[in-house]
């Protein structure tokens, strides 16, 4: 079953698009400090030229969120204090579809480092790097800066591939916390 | 178009609805004494303090600032700034907008439907259509047509001494707020000097001040001051999110502050005793209310209730140990609130909450996925039958099935029987995205998992029933079930050394190989722990899960005693009068009649046996049943007439009758015996607290040598005159000795600019002065003439150095004669008071000035 799976994922990364993924947070054109994220096409991909409506780098933005950061969102602090214990790779990665569909929805981007992440303190670098183990832990190659997205209906990991382009893994629920 | 309206804004704040910016100057210090507070705390506050938590905006761009590269402490600075600049306009402009009726008051009708909409959420996208349509029509409406406000805004650069004290102020302190008033620029400043100036703090205090005249809908504020309140916390929960203010005021941190909300960052105060929502005996209001005891920084684990029950029974036994009421109060409100500890200390309890509601479900998800009732039973009882653990397992078995006894057995536990009834609350938390089960949905299944579990206890005998349930066995219980036991008043246990959870080196229920729990019995312990917790949060839900905004009362509060009918603030008062006239009546039938019996009557105050509840929308409200009320009759027998010896013989139902209180209001030497009978005092039993009815009686003899026998003798012709003469006077001195009763309301104000007046003049301030400056008046070492000084001052303006008290030759009575520093001569005010006390007449227009003073106002 493993090897299927395993086997699975290998044919879906050669026919993933060779991209990556950054966060990045810069002034934007109200001088206020944004997050964005950097998608950086390595060959001329036809994803990219839906995604970034040309051939080179391009970035996406989340939607501005309502209250999002909140003390009380169990959802954010599943992902943050379980993320893998509660939360794993359910299926191969996304391709080019995929991301355009999940891209073209509202989602919001957690990174351990990102100012998504009110319960950490940003001076105690210990927190991200225990939250970013766990993001790690649910890529199936080592991945330097995994990001988790989060829409309404679908939560997905980005992880690299051994050539370090960004491949998107859906999530869903483990066995052991799912009602069968 | 809304857009396009929305676009108007801007243009709005700035130019038409500005609010009123007067000179900072440091207010009146108002103090009521309890029972003036518990009447206070059912009106609606028109003063309130607006505390921003500057904590989360600084983190957050914090983060920003880093990752972009930036230089973190300048962003921050700005951030907070701007973050505070926001929120001082939106409020503004919303405050404004109410008051000055261009925005109406929400109808009780909307603020149920958004209620009812929202759950117990206080924000949802189903509210904004009702919001956003008055709002609409609040831009269109011509600027002109709209009246200025009238509001108040200081801002507290630092708390003053004496703010939230509601208790008479000491030397002290009186001297500490004339330091602050000769130095009021460190304390306190104009609002707008936050849109020209740098942030200078974290958080952000402002005070608003709506006691002065406003709309006509305003001005009836006992009608409308609560709905002002609600009305003015939905649209601030709206606005925040989706009007442009924010956006208007700082487009650079626009993104920033709205991904945080109003119900987290936001706390109101409202000044003095009054509140800011209209005090109910439910569980939505009690449990808000209790917010105040985690901002004083009790976890919220250490001070959350268990059931809705105990929300009011504790009320009722904090009424019952008064000494410990006010030793309390007093402690609470004679410390020195700081803004951040009060903020730090509610979000702790709202993180505290959160996180206790994540790990409960967290748990129950898990144990309710990996382990049916049916396995979880088997391998319970696989483990007691194994002989290497037999032993601790029955041990271990007793605290279960004990525990399971607080949640399954309505016969012992208050707990398990609003759980039978009141399970519809769990729904409250549904609101809450959890990725495993809804908090409904994993109450509901660990409900299934308690009958086999019962089944299993009473096969092995009744575990609860042992009689070495001693400290250590108690120690060993989950937490809530030793606050569950602590309630029920077994005895006195330490709970000090609580056994930390099991955890096995495999857990019985793991995720991921890290075990959530030890042993079988350990997991079946954690999953009713995780239900009680889940109960407990699903009424905690709107103050501590981001509801509402939420307010506290930091000054003493018995809001919550009050509106259950606990403590009637009015009673005394009432009852007070009652007795004067069945007295004077008393008095007058046996005096006529030639009686040598006398009646008194003693009316007693209703007191609360029992309450009903209802429960209704996710909110359960409680309705008090009284005893009715109950008089206590007192019979005199008069022995003098016949026993030729100055003797009365006493029998009285009420059991606190003395010697000296049944003879009369004139004592000589005297001996006496009195017997009394029992009383019951409140008896505590797993449902609350039921107060047993008062029995008991007293039988008492006296004998005395005493001014009204002396008297007796010398006047023996005219007896019964005289002695209808002595009750009465006894009548009307209880009646002005109870004016005096701490049960009477009384209200003290120290008017700073008088503190620091004195303070100047004798460089500190003179005990003897406290008495009068507590009483919104001067040092003038007399009250009656100081007080009318006030007034004079406070009318005209004029400062006045010296002043006496005399009587005139123009016409009668006294004047108090007043030498302003603007005139060389005096002026005269007709004053009627009696020495050192507050006048009860000042008739400034009626004042007699000298020649030089006439062209005074």
């Amino acid at each position: 079953m493993k090897f299927i799976l395993a086997f699975a994922l290998f044919l879906a990364s050669v026919t993933s698009p060779a991209w990556t993924l950054k966060e990045v947070v810069k002034r934007n054109s109200s001088n206020e400090l944004a997050r964005t994220f950097q998608v950086t096409c390595s060959s001329a991909d036809l994803f990219c030229s839906e995604l970034c409506q040309s051939q080179s780098d391009c970035e996406v933005s989340q939607d501005s969120c309502l209250g999002c950061l909140s003390d009380t969102d169990l959802v954010v602090r599943s992902v943050l204090l379980d993320a893998d214990r509660i939360y794993e790779v359910s299926a191969p990665p996304m391709d080019s579809n995929q991301i355009i569909f999940l891209f073209s929805r509202g989602f919001s981007l957690l990174t351990p480092t990102s100012s998504a992440n009110v319960f950490s303190d940003p001076r105690d670098s210990a927190d991200d790097a225990r939250i970013r183990a766990k993001f790690q832990s649910l890529c199936p190659l080592p991945t330097q800066n995994p990001i988790i997205i989060l829409t309404d209906l679908t939560k997905a990991v980005v992880c690299e591939d051994q050539a370090h382009n960004s491949l998107i893994y859906p999530l869903g629920i483990r066995n052991e916390f799912q009602k069968h | 178009m809304f857009k396009f309206l929305l676009g108007l804004i801007p243009t709005l704040i700035f130019s038409q609805l500005s609010l009123a910016q007067e000179e900072p100057h440091l207010w009146n210090m108002k103090f009521s004494n309890s029972n003036l507070c518990s009447r206070q705390s059912q009106e609606a506050a028109k003063q309130v303090y607006f505390l921003l938590d500057g904590f989360k905006i600084s983190r957050l761009s914090y983060k920003l600032a880093q990752q972009a590269g930036e230089e973190p402490s300048a962003v921050v600075t700005e951030a907070v700034t701007e973050f505070q600049r926001a929120n001082l306009k939106l409020t503004e402009l919303l405050l404004g907008r109410l008051a000055s009726g261009a925005l109406p008051l929400l109808t009780d009708l909307e603020l149920k439907t958004l209620k009812q909409r929202c759950g117990t959420s206080g924000m949802c996208q189903n509210s904004r259509e009702i919001l956003e349509g008055h709002f609409r029509q609040s831009e269109l409406t011509s600027t002109t047509d709209i009246p200025k406000a009238n509001i108040g805004c200081v801002l507290i650069k630092k708390n003053l001494p004496l703010q939230f004290r509601t208790s008479a102020p000491t030397k002290d302190e009186l001297e500490g707020l004339a330091l602050a008033y000769l130095d009021s620029g460190k304390y306190v400043e104009r609002c707008d000097s936050l849109m020209h100036r740098n942030a200078t703090d974290f958080n952000l205090m402002l005070k608003f001040d709506l006691s002065k005249p406003q709309t006509a809908e305003l001005n009836d504020w006992q009608s409308n001051g609560f709905r002002f309140w609600d009305t003015f916390r939905a649209y601030m929960s709206w606005g925040w999110r989706y009007s442009n203010i924010i956006d208007s005021v700082t487009p650079q941190f626009r993104n920033t502050i709205k991904s945080l909300s109003p119900e987290e960052e936001l706390l109101l105060i409202p000044e003095g005793c009054g509140g800011l929502t209209r005090p109910e005996c439910s569980s939505d209001f009690l449990s808000a209310n209790d917010l105040r005891n985690f901002a004083s920084g009790t976890s919220f684990k250490g001070a959350s209730k268990l059931t809705t029950y105990s929300l009011v029974s504790d009320l009722v036994k904090l009424r019952e140990d008064k000494a410990y009421l006010n030793e309390a109060e007093e402690q609470k409100s004679a410390k020195n609130v700081e803004n951040s500890e009060l903020l730090s200390g509610i979000m702790q309890a709202r993180t505290q909450a959160s996180n206790s509601l994540y790990q409960s479900l967290l748990f129950l998800t898990a144990i309710t996925n990996q382990k049916s009732s049916a396995d979880l039973i088997g391998d319970i009882e696989k483990q007691i039958e194994d002989p290497r653990t037999k032993a601790q397992s029955l041990s271990d078995l007793s605290l279960l099935c004990a525990e399971r006894r607080g949640v399954g057995d309505a016969k012992i536990s208050g707990l398990a029987k609003e759980l039978q009834t009141q399970k519809s609350l769990f729904e409250n938390l549904d609101y809450k995205t959890f990725p495993g089960l809804t908090p409904s949905a994993a109450a509901t299944l660990s409900q299934t998992y308690f009958a086999p579990l019962k089944s299993l206890c009473d096969k092995y005998s009744d575990p609860f029933a042992r009689d070495d349930l001693n400290v250590v066995t108690v120690k060993e219980f989950k937490p809530w079930f030793q606050n569950f036991l602590s309630s029920l008043k077994f005895s006195d246990y330490s709970f000090e050394n609580a056994t930390p959870q099991k955890q096995g080196s495999s857990g019985y229920v793991s995720l991921k190989s890290k075990p959530l729990c030890g042993d079988s019995i350990d997991c079946a312990r954690l999953l009713i722990e995780s239900y009680v917790n889940l109960y407990s949060l699903s009424f905690y839900s709107k103050p501590l899960l981001s509801g509402a905004i939420n307010s506290i009362s930091v000054s003493q509060s018995s809001a919550g005693a009050v509106t259950c009918q606990i403590y009637n603030p009015w009673a005394f008062e009432q009852l007070r009068k009652k007795r004067l006239v069945s007295d004077v009546i008393s008095a007058l039938i046996s005096g006529a009649l030639y009686l040598p019996f006398y009646l008194k009557i003693d009316y007693q105050i209703p007191k609360v046996a029992s309450f009903n509840e209802l429960v209704k929308n996710g909110n359960v409200q409680y309705d008090a049943n009284l005893i009715s009320t109950k008089t206590l009759k007192t019979l005199v027998l008069d022995l003098g007439p016949w026993a030729a010896a100055p003797c009365s013989v006493v029998v009285s139902e009420n059991p606190h009758l003395s010697v000296s209180q049944a003879v009369y209001a004139f004592h000589g030497v005297s001996a006496g015996v009195c017997k009394q009978g029992g009383t019951n005092d409140a008896v505590g039993d797993a449902f609350g607290v039921r107060k047993a009815d008062t029995v008991g009686s007293s039988v008492c003899g006296a004998c005395q040598i005493s001014f009204e026998k002396v008297a007796i003798g010398l006047v023996a012709s005219n007896f019964n005159t005289f002695r209808f003469g002595v009750r009465f006077l006894d009548a009307t001195y209880d009646y002005f000795r109870s004016a005096n009763s701490s049960e009477m309301p009384y209200a003290l104000e120290v008017n700073p600019k008088y503190v620091a007046e004195t303070y100047t003049k004798y460089e500190s301030i003179p005990d003897e002065c406290v008495f009068e400056l507590a009483h919104n008046a001067k040092c003038m070492k007399d009250l009656c003439v100081s007080s009318a000084v006030a007034r004079y001052e406070e009318s005209t303006g004029n400062h006045v150095a010296e002043a006496y008290i005399a009587e005139t030759e123009y016409s009668k009575g006294k004047y108090v004669w007043m030498k302003p520093d603007a005139c060389d001569g005096e002026v005269g005010v007709p004053v009627v008071c009696s020495p050192n006390s507050v006048p009860s007449y000042v008739n400034l227009r009626a004042a007699i000035k000298t020649k030089s003073c006439r062209n005074l106002k």
